[in-house]
């Protein structure tokens, strides 16, 4: 039971330190705030509509392929490092062993390759029966994918005023807000 | 024996052939243009692949011994080369069988014969598993792949509904499967003093019959562990999804996910509880109540179905009671001295290896039946669409009378020597009262398998129920039916045929 007394001062110690840097800033820091630092955080972009649109199901495909190769890949970690320490016998099946696991990855990227799962340009692999069974993949017209009042937003034009930004903070902030009902009322 | 890594390689020779003729199907109908326009290459491959798979087990089978391949981790003596022809038989007829009915019903894909292979795969690794975190992967290989063929049909809800539910009770199940390993890894430890804990069934086996008083956390292990594989095996507290799984998916995989998953679910568990026999006083009255219950379970609810697919999912849930039966009579407890119960033990071992493959044979036979009638466009689902079959089809008529039989266990079927042989090992082991209760279920299910006989033979032919559409020629069903309703008759009439086939599982020894 002892030995967890130090833990038990770190916990309260971390949870003074968070307490009291949280409070100080809240009470102690200026307050300013304006409709930029309201906005929600998109690395520095103009936060334009909401996060909730639709996006192109091959981000899910790609990311599905991606972590289930990527799990793959780490297994040739242990091996590697367990590799050396081998005695000499064994070197060559495990070599070969490897090898199997690396071919049998091979198999499943080329069926993927095959089932045209990494073809971005869509307009070809959906309107091609021949690649996909017209069961399953029966042509269909053209879409685009995600909102299409997304995308960059024309400061310039939705302020209406002066062509080239200016960075003064003010003039941003305001081309910003303005920017934002413009695209609110086009939805 | 411990095999060096090489030899391991050959001693599995059967599973890797599935496996590699997966993988070419996977690649070659992905990837080249012919063989994805000609629809006959990906099983006709499949088949081949098979067959070869069913070759080299034959030619494997005779080393008999118990090998021990990848340091113990696997076990490839003569029971699972035994089961990998019971599998490789079952897969190849579910392939045949299934060409024409996806095409009908336009699901022809070459993903359906690469998962079949796999999950074929997966449960010959099932049979050969002597370490039960092999057996875990194994299991999943095995599931994943038949959730993914519940679902196949993916533009109905029933098949989505199926695979929906399969999968998410399939992977509480393994939870259930995983954390009993866990335990017994964790509970061996203590058995022997100073040793680490094993997963080893052959090394647990040795431990439990040194020392055959295993703590709480063992006896709490088994019980998890047999929980997962009742899961798999769909014995009657564990049942509730077999009837509307068999039900959405498409026949096909129906006839080989009742075949295939339940053979490697039994191989599991009797390599499982063959290892814990010194501790059989924990578990076997849990195996007898599980075997009653299922076998009652499965019948009477087979009563009163009105849905052919339904009855034959209860059919199946009852006919894995009868294998658990045989599961209790490998212990021997009634028997008085150790000769007689290893005689009892050999017994049980050949009773449910005969019965698997005639479990497999005449379900297969039995949902080819209703492929074949589903030619004409139509999937046949409830018994109305039988009505008077033997008027308007009566080839597929006469063809499910055998297999009805067959199931309901009347001479001269494979059934009924099935049935025969583990009535005769639960004698052996003394256990009496489990053995008449064993006839007693299969009375019952006379009821019902006549009932579908009834139905075909006895009542006019409704009009609306088979739609007389185009009859689409379908070679493969055709050899599927026949293969498995000759060997039906044929190992009913002269079991001893299988003579080599059931002494290989008495390899399986009593620890």
């Amino acid at each position: 039971m002892v030995e967890y007394i130090p833990l038990l001062v770190m916990l309260l110690v971390s949870a003074v330190v968070a307490g009291v840097m949280v409070s100080a800033s809240a009470v102690l820091g200026p307050r300013k705030p304006s409709g930029y630092k309201a906005s929600s955080y998109e690395c520095g972009m103009s936060p334009v509509g909401t996060a909730r649109e639709r996006f192109p199901i091959k981000f899910y495909l790609i990311a599905m392929l991606f972590i289930v190769f990527d799990i793959e890949t780490i297994f040739l970690y242990p091996w590697a490092v367990t590799y050396r320490a081998l005695p000499h016998a064994l070197r060559v099946f495990e070599l070969v062993e490897m090898g199997v696991f690396v071919l049998i990855l091979f198999v499943g990227y080329f069926y993927i390759i095959g089932k045209g799962a990494l073809d971005w340009d869509e307009s070809e692999a959906a309107t091609s029966n021949d690649r996909h069974d017209p069961t399953v993949m029966a042509p269909r017209p053209p879409l685009r994918y995600g909102n299409e009042d997304s995308g960059p937003v024309d400061i310039t034009r939705a302020a209406g005023t002066v062509g080239a930004p200016t960075y003064g903070a003010s003039s941003q902030e305001q081309g910003l807000q303005s920017a934002g009902t413009a695209a609110g009322s086009v939805r | 024996m411990i095999l060096s890594n090489g030899a391991s390689l050959a001693a599995i020779a059967p599973i890797l052939a599935v496996m590699i003729t997966g993988m070419i199907v996977l690649l070659g109908d992905s990837c080249l243009k012919l063989w994805r326009q000609a629809k006959w290459v990906s099983p006709t491959i499949s088949v081949l692949g098979l067959v070869v798979s069913a070759a080299l087990a034959c030619s494997l089978i005779g080393t008999s011994g118990q090998q021990l391949a990848f340091s113990g981790a696997l076990t490839a003596d003569a029971f699972s080369q035994a089961c990998n022809i019971i599998l490789a038989v079952i897969a190849a007829l579910a392939v045949m069988g299934s060409a024409t009915y996806l095409e009908n019903r336009g699901l022809q894909h070459g993903e359906y014969y690469v998962l079949v292979l796999f999950s074929t795969s997966g449960a010959m690794l099932m049979a050969a598993a002597s370490e039960l975190i092999v057996l875990f992967v194994a299991v999943e290989i095995l599931s994943v792949a038949l959730y993914v063929l519940a679902g196949y049909a993916r533009t109905e809800r029933k098949s989505e509904e199926a695979a929906l539910k399969y999968f998410l009770l399939g992977a509480f199940a393994g939870g259930f499967l995983l954390y009993g390993i866990a335990l017994i890894y964790g509970g061996s430890s203590s058995i022997v003093p100073g040793q680490v804990g094993t997963t080893n069934l052959r090394a647990l086996g040795i431990y439990l019959h040194q020392m055959p008083a295993p703590n709480q956390m063992f006896i709490a292990g088994t019980a998890l562990l047999m929980v997962g594989l009742a899961f798999k095996a769909a014995l009657v507290p564990f049942h509730m999804w077999t009837p509307d799984v068999y039900e959405g998916a498409p026949t096909s995989v129906t006839a080989f996910m009742a075949a295939a998953a339940k053979v490697g679910a039994f191989a599991a568990i009797l390599r499982v509880f063959n290892a814990f026999i010194p501790i059989s006083e924990y578990w076997l009255i849990i195996v007898q109540v599980l075997a009653v219950a299922t076998m009652f379970g499965g019948n009477i609810l087979a009563v009163v179905q009105d849905n052919v697919k339904r009855i034959l999912a209860y059919s199946s849930i009852a006919h894995a009671g009868y294998l658990m039966v045989g599961i209790s009579a490998l212990t021997g407890s009634g028997a008085a001295t150790d000769a007689l119960k290893a005689e009892a033990h050999s017994a049980a071992m050949g009773g449910i290896t005969f019965y698997l493959l005639a479990y497999g044979i005449m379900t297969m036979g039995a949902f080819g039946v209703l492929i074949w009638i589903s030619r004409r466009g139509r999937d046949v689902q409830t018994l109305n669409d039988l009505k008077g079959l033997v008027k308007t089809d009566p080839v597929a008529a006469y063809t499910m009378l055998i297999f009805m039989l067959s199931l309901g266990g009347i001479p001269p079927t494979m059934g009924f020597m099935g049935k025969w042989f583990l009535f005769y090992a639960t004698l052996q082991a003394g256990q009496l009262w489990l053995a008449v209760t064993l006839a007693l279920a299969s009375i019952i299910s006379i009821y019902y398998y006549l009932r579908v006989v009834w139905v075909m033979c006895f009542t006019e032919p409704d009009e609306n129920a088979v739609a007389p559409g185009r009859a689409v020629a379908s070679g493969g069903v055709v050899v599927s039916l026949i293969a498995s309703a000759a060997a039906t008759l044929l190992f009913g009439v002269a079991p001893g045929l299988l003579h080599s086939l059931m002494d290989a599982a008495s390899t399986v020894l009593r620890p």
